[in-house]
Parts: structure tokens; sequence; C-alpha cells
């Protein structure tokens, strides 16, 4: 297997290989929008990791809150952003997460690294430390959305001794702290300017912040429509949505991802197609996704008969386009979805009140009917907060399931036991109690 | 030396941080003071002073039951955590009529908004703390520091002038300047401060009223100035994540171990740097609070961190370095992968120890202080 004709890491190739079968046999399925979009756009990013290195661009190395459409006002000729999480990701939605993760994550801890840190950063520093990730020329990193992130920032610092430079993510959102953030990316561009020669241009970040709002209006309208009941869209889509807002943000493939998803749901809600076949029982997956293996999501709709209307990685909302028309309009316009539309961080960087209230708003726009808190491992500021949330849950009568998970790595409550637990809990407590109703 | 003599001037400083409402706090909260509670080392202790109020840094208590705190934050968050929630909820915390909490580190955060939702004191409030220091970063911080100054002066309904915040700084500064020079007795062969008793001194820096701690430690650096301790012992540093128990540091020492400098929050990270007292003063504090040398919660920290704790190492000639860190605390959990190249390079004796807040196995921890002074003790004796 080669990529753009030449061999590569075996861990990046045997993804590659995945997505070409995959493309193949979703290429024969007209009605799935979603997957074919998907597996187009990470083929592309792959392409690009690979391009750049050919290339000899200069690699900006970034955690996964590094808002893209910032990043897309350089000239990506000349640079190419590499998100430290991407290969992780990449390997749970297409390669073999419990052969590659695994590894990865032990070397890791094998390297010094404490196995309380999130799987995600764990991983990612595996990749560096056995050398299956480009290097980089410079480090650009946020100390978003979570502590474990900023331990692999520290890491990162240390063994790469590159010049890098990082951003304060405040608690609150006001237009205070927008200006304050706003003001940083202002610093940010002087450095990769100076630590790069390369220039950056507000005239390209004007036209990306054009694409972020015309995804983050087609996402906003998608995930508005899944509020339908019943759910005619698979939940597996959802799962997917923030591994690409993420990455894909003001660029062209993540407009793309967006619009194809949205088509597919109308199509699929006038075909008058069911997410689950009979009577479907909702819930709002509150955490991270089932990443370390989608096809989970299939067995929760067909075996278990639970859609999950919406989750807390694809709560988007277009409540806060980008004013494009000024400098500061835009780069505040990024900052306020950095800090206030952007997965994890929106929930759970700042108050507790984030937290509870966006469950309290999915819990009564998507009429959940049980609620379920993914405990990701790594995830201790979820983890924080898991008292508040029952009690919440208890508030709105709702019942909520908790268990332990790692997204990434299968190994740690694998997805047998996961299925169990919420097949138990679905039949025993949920279904008697909606009956009830 | 006089060992009963040792342990009557660390009277006062054993009593302050004895329990969670000491006799000093009992005095002060007598006479009308208010006492504010907080966590974390970057939080501005003068500008509390300067209100008149008593900062006060949160502590657990040992070997107790720390359910209540479990059931909301979870097994995942570390002990410390969990221990000092147990007790908020429990009124363990009552005599306090403030909590400014922080963004110290997610769990940390985590407590505090645990706290201030089911039994909040009469006033609370939370800093943004910046985790990057570049200049823009102490202005903003200096502006979050003014809008906590603007919420307590409504809650004390008096203003806090620029005098006062001065005054403080140079009272902290003081306090500061002493610990310090407790801390550099230890730099000499024969030092006459034991680690314990140095832990026990951090610790009450942040638990007594300063207008008390200051005479009292005073009396203590005139007491030492004048005594050394000879010792045969191995002499090593303590880093990494909060600790607060002297007990685990008495226990390291009666293994053989001289602790003669504790680089971490509760030692020298809060006494190290001073404030300058010729800026305004709100920006010099929060300049002294983003610059002091770092926490691992700070995002490019490693390198500044790294350089203090090795210059600390040679300059209290120290032979190894113990890192312990609480069970779940993740900011923590990566120095020891990023310290080891540098203690390689320099031939530095490295102990890992992971630990849970309040309590300790003595069997298995002995057994490896014990290997690592004979590990330490080899090496000295197969240098040339």
């Amino acid at each position: 297997m080669t990529i753009l004709g030449r061999e590569r890491w075996p861990i990046w190739e045997e993804a590659y290989e995945s997505i070409e079968i995959l493309q193949d046999v979703f290429s024969e399925e007209s009605d799935d929008r979603t997957h074919s979009a998907v597996l187009k756009i990470y083929r592309d990013y792959i392409d690009n990791v690979f391009s750049a290195i050919d290339k000899g661009k200069k690699i900006i190395y970034g955690n996964f809150a590094v808002p893209g459409t910032l990043m897309r006002g350089f000239d990506t000729e000349k640079i190419f952003w590499y998100q430290l999480e991407a290969l992780p990701v990449i390997q749970s939605l297409v390669g073999e997460p419990g052969v590659w993760n695994a590894k990865l994550a032990d070397a890791a801890e094998t390297s010094g690294i404490a196995p309380e840190i999130c799987s995600v950063d764990r991983i990612a520093h595996g990749s560096y430390v056995e050398g299956m990730v480009p290097m980089p020329d410079v480090g650009f990193y946020l100390t978003t959305p979570c502590d474990s992130q900023t331990c692999l920032v520290n890491n990162m610092v240390a063994l790469a001794k590159k010049p890098t430079i990082v951003l304060d993510m405040p608690y609150r959102a006001e237009p205070e702290e927008i200006r304050y953030v706003a003001r940083q990316f202002r610093d940010v561009i002087a450095f990769l300017e100076d630590s790069l020669s390369v220039k950056f241009d507000f005239d390209r970040l004007r036209q990306a912040c054009e694409l972020y709002n015309e995804m983050i209006e087609a996402v906003a309208e998608w995930a508005d429509l899944r509020r339908i009941v019943p759910a005619s869209q698979p939940c597996e889509t959802l799962s997917i949505m923030a591994a690409v807002v993420t990455v894909f943000s003001g660029h062209q493939n993540g407009v793309d991802y967006a619009q194809e998803t949205l088509r597919e749901h109308k199509e699929f809600t006038a075909k008058g197609y069911k997410a689950v076949e009979g009577e479907e029982v909702r819930a709002i997956w509150y955490g991270d996704p089932f990443w370390s293996d989608l096809n989970f999501y299939n067995w929760l709709e067909k075996e278990c008969k639970v859609t999950v209307p919406m989750d807390m990685f694809g709560f988007f909302t277009a409540q806060y386009l980008i004013d494009s028309t000024t400098e500061d309009g835009m780069l505040e316009g990024i900052a306020y979805n950095a800090l206030r539309n952007f997965p994890m961080t929106k929930q759970l960087l700042g108050s507790a009140e984030d937290y509870l209230s966006d469950y309290r708003t999915l819990c009564k726009i998507y009429q959940a009917d049980f609620g379920i808190i993914p405990g990701h491992l790594g995830c201790t500021h979820a983890w924080g907060i898991s008292g508040l949330i029952r009690e919440e849950s208890e508030r709105l009568n709702i019942p909520l399931l908790e268990f332990e998970f790692d997204m990434l790595d299968p190994r740690i409550n694998p997805r047998d036991n996961v299925e169990i637990l919420i097949k138990n809990y679905v039949a025993d407590i949920v279904v008697p109690l909606k009956n009830s109703w | 030396m006089d060992r009963r003599k040792v342990v009557e001037d660390m009277k006062p400083f054993l009593e302050g941080i004895s329990q969670a409402e000491s006799s000093f706090i009992h005095d002060a909260k007598s006479s009308g003071k208010k006492i504010i509670g907080y966590f974390c080392s970057y939080m501005p202790m003068e500008l509390f002073h300067a209100a008149g109020v008593i900062p006060y840094r949160i502590r657990g208590i040992p070997d107790r039951d720390i359910d209540p705190g479990t059931t909301y934050l979870s097994s995942r968050i570390c002990t410390f955590c969990r221990n000092a929630l147990t007790l908020a909820l429990e009124h363990g915390f009552s005599f306090l009529d403030g909590l400014v909490g922080c963004n110290t580190c997610d769990q940390i955060r985590r407590t505090c908004q645990n706290w201030i939702i089911k039994n909040p004191p009469e006033f609370t409030d939370f800093l943004h703390t910046p985790r990057v220091y570049r200049k823009d970063h102490v202005t903003h911080y200096a502006d979050q520091i003014s809008h906590l100054k603007d919420n307590l002066e409504r809650w004390l309904g008096k203003k806090i002038h620029d005098d006062d915040l001065k005054e403080a700084c140079a009272t902290y500064n003081r306090a500061r300047g002493i610990l310090r020079q407790l801390s550099d007795l230890r730099k000499g062969e024969s030092p006459s401060l034991s680690g314990t008793e140095m832990l026990t001194l951090g610790i009450a820096y942040h638990q007594m009223p300063v207008d008390t701690f200051i005479p009292a430690a005073e009396d203590l650096l005139e007491n030492r100035l004048a005594s050394s301790r000879s010792t045969e012992h191995t002499r090593v540093i303590i880093c990494g994540s909060l600790l607060d128990e002297p007990d685990y540091i008495s226990f390291i020492e009666a293994q053989g171990f001289d602790v003669v400098a504790e680089p971490i929050c509760f030692g020298q990270r809060s006494y190290w740097d001073d404030i300058d007292l010729r800026e305004d003063p709100m920006t010099a504090i929060a300049e002294r609070s983003l610059t002091h040398f770092p926490c691992a919660r700070i995002g490019d920290s490693f390198p500044a961190r790294w350089e203090t704790i090795y210059k600390i190492y040679k300059d209290y000639h120290a032979e190894g370095i113990i890192f312990q860190r609480l069970k779940f605390c993740q900011l923590w959990g990566v120095d020891v992968h990023n310290m080891s190249p540098h203690c390689n390079e320099y031939d530095i004796p490295l102990l890992q120890l992971e630990r849970e807040y309040g309590f300790f196995s003595t069997g298995q921890l002995q057994t490896r202080l014990q290997a690592f002074r004979e590990l330490i003790t080899d090496r000295n004796a197969s240098m040339p």
C-alpha cells in the first residue's frame, strides 16, 4: 500500500487502505451520503499530510481546539497545520483502534506518561515518540479543553524543542474575554509569521470565515432537524460530526460534509426512513463518542431500539456566526466560537452551569427518554460534575445511565460489556418508566 | 541541639496547621475578621489581606472517610479534592465567610463548583487565572483580580486602597523573605531545620494570619540561626504535585533522608519570588503570580520549572530527587517523563512516588525509599 505513490508509516497506510475499501462499499449505496463524504475528506486529509511532508511544507503542531478557520489565513501552499489528535481519531474511525491506539497508548505509558491522562493525549504522545507523525517546525496550542491537553502541550514543548506559542482560554466568555482571546490570536499570527517567514492574509481569513459560517449554518439546521420523532437518520452520523467540524472548519471539505449530511437527513425524512424499526427509545449521549467502534451505534439502533438524536459533541448552534466584515470582527467571532461553539470547551471549560444547562436543553428539545453519561476515563472535568448531573437528571425525571469506558481504547471497557449495560438498563428501567408515562 | 527547644519554637506553626479551624483562625473570627478560603498558590493573598480579610488555603483532613466527596466527584478525581469537598459538604469549613474558586486544574475547579452549589459560604467568587504567561496575560490577570477586588469591596462595604495593597505586598514579601532565609538554613552540611518542619512552615504561611505568622517565623529564624543539626542522612529534594502532609515528609526523613528543599506549591514555589513594590500593586501581584516558578498547570512551563528545580538541586547540595504525585492528578502526570532525560543527563537519581491524600502504605513506601537510598549511597561510593 502506498500513499501518493510512496510507502509510508504502516499505521497511516492501513487507515488509507481501509478508506479505499470503504469507499468502494459505500459508493454502491446511493442513499448513504455521509459515509462517502467523510471517507472522502479523511482521504484528502491523509493526502494532505503526506503531500506536506513531500513538499517540505512548514509543519505547525496544534491541539484539537486550535480553530481551523484561523489557520486558513495562512498560505496552505507553505504551511500545514497538523492536529496531534488526528491520527488517533482517524485510527478510530477507519483503522484498528484495538491494535494501533492500544499500542501507542502503551508506548506513552512506557515513556513515563501517567495512565490517568486522557487516552487521546496519550495516543497522540505515543505517535510522536514512536515517530509515526510528521515532525513539527513550530507549535501553536490552546489551554482548552482540559488538563490532559495541557499535559500534551507540556510534553510537546519539552520533546520537540521548537518555538511554541500557547494561548490561554478563559473561564468565562463575556466580551472582555472574547477580546482577550482575539488579542492572543494576533499574537499567534505575529509569532507564526516570524517563525515561519509566511504572511497571514485577512482576505484569505475572510473566505475561511464565510466557509465556516456556511458549514455551521448547515450543521445547525441539521441539528434542528434531528429533533424529529421518530428519528430518520442513524446516530452514527451524529457521532462523526464533531470530528469533521473541528478539523475542517473554514474549509470547503467541512462545508461539503455538513451539507451532504443535511441533504441526507432531508431525503431520509422525506422517504419515511426510520433509524429504529418499531418504537424507538431516545437517549442523550452526554459525553465522548464511542469512536473506538462506530458499529456500536448501529447495534444501539438495530438491537437495542435506542437512538441518539443528539450528543454533547454534535450540539453546534448557528448563534455565533462570524462577522467577516472587519479584522476584529473575524478574530472575535472565531474566539467566540472557540469558547462557546466547540465540543467539550463549550460545556466543560467554564462553570458547572454551562454543563448542566446544555444537558437540560438537550433532554428537553430532543425529547429524551433517558440520558447516558459515557464516562471516558481521562475526562476529569466531566467526572468532577457527575454528582451534580445525576441530581439534575433526577430533577428532570430522566433516568441516567453512567458507565466507564474509553473513547479510543477498546480494552478499557469492551463494547460487549457496554452493550449489556445499556440493554439491561433500557429493558429494566427506561422502557417500564416510559410505558408508565 | 536542644530538641525540646525545637518543639517549642515550632509550636505556633503546628497549632496553625493542626486542624481546619486553628486557634488563630478562631481568635481572628472572634475579633470580627472575615476568613476567605482558596485553593491555589496562584491566588492573590495580598488582596485579601489588604481587604482586612484573612486568606485561608484549603486542606483536607487525613485519615477520614471521603465518600460524600466521592459521590459528587467520582472516584476518578484525586483524593485531595474528594477529601476537601467532603469537609465542605459536612460543614467542616463553616468558619469560612467566603470561598474564591479558581481554575487551578479541572479537578479543583469542579470541587469549588460543587462546594458553591451544594453548601455556599456567604461570599463566593471565581477567579480566572491564566494558564500561560506573556505580557497580555499579566494585564488580563490584573483585570481579573480587579474584578475580584470590586466584588470584595461590595461585600465588605469598604474600599480597598492602593496604599492598603502596597502595604499588603510588603507584608507578604517580608513573610516570603523569612521563609527563604529559613529554607536556606538547609543549604549547609548541618541543616538546622528538617524538611518536615519546613513544609509545616510552608503550610502555616498559607493558613495562619500573616501578621501572626511573621513574628513567630522571625523568632524561629533567630533560634535556628544559632543551632545546627548534624546528620548522616541522604539529601534529597521533593517536587511534584500538591503535598500538605508533613507526616509524609517525616516518614521519608525517618528512612535516612534529609529533605533539604521542596519546590512544591506549599513549599518554595509559594515563597521563592517577591512582588516588585515599585510597580502598580495590582499589576505587580498579577506579575508575580504568573511569573513565579511555574506549576504544571501552566501550558508551556516545563523548561522554566526544570531550570529552577535544577538550580535548587545544586544550591541545596541534594543527592537525589523524589517526585511525588497524587493519584489521578493529571497535570503532574507527565513531568517525570519530561524530567527523566535531564536527570539522566546530569546523573541525578530520581524516584517517582504515587500517593493518595491522607494515608499511605508505609511498608511499600519504606521499601522503595530504602532501595532509593541504597542506590544513592552506592552511586556516591563509586564516585571518584
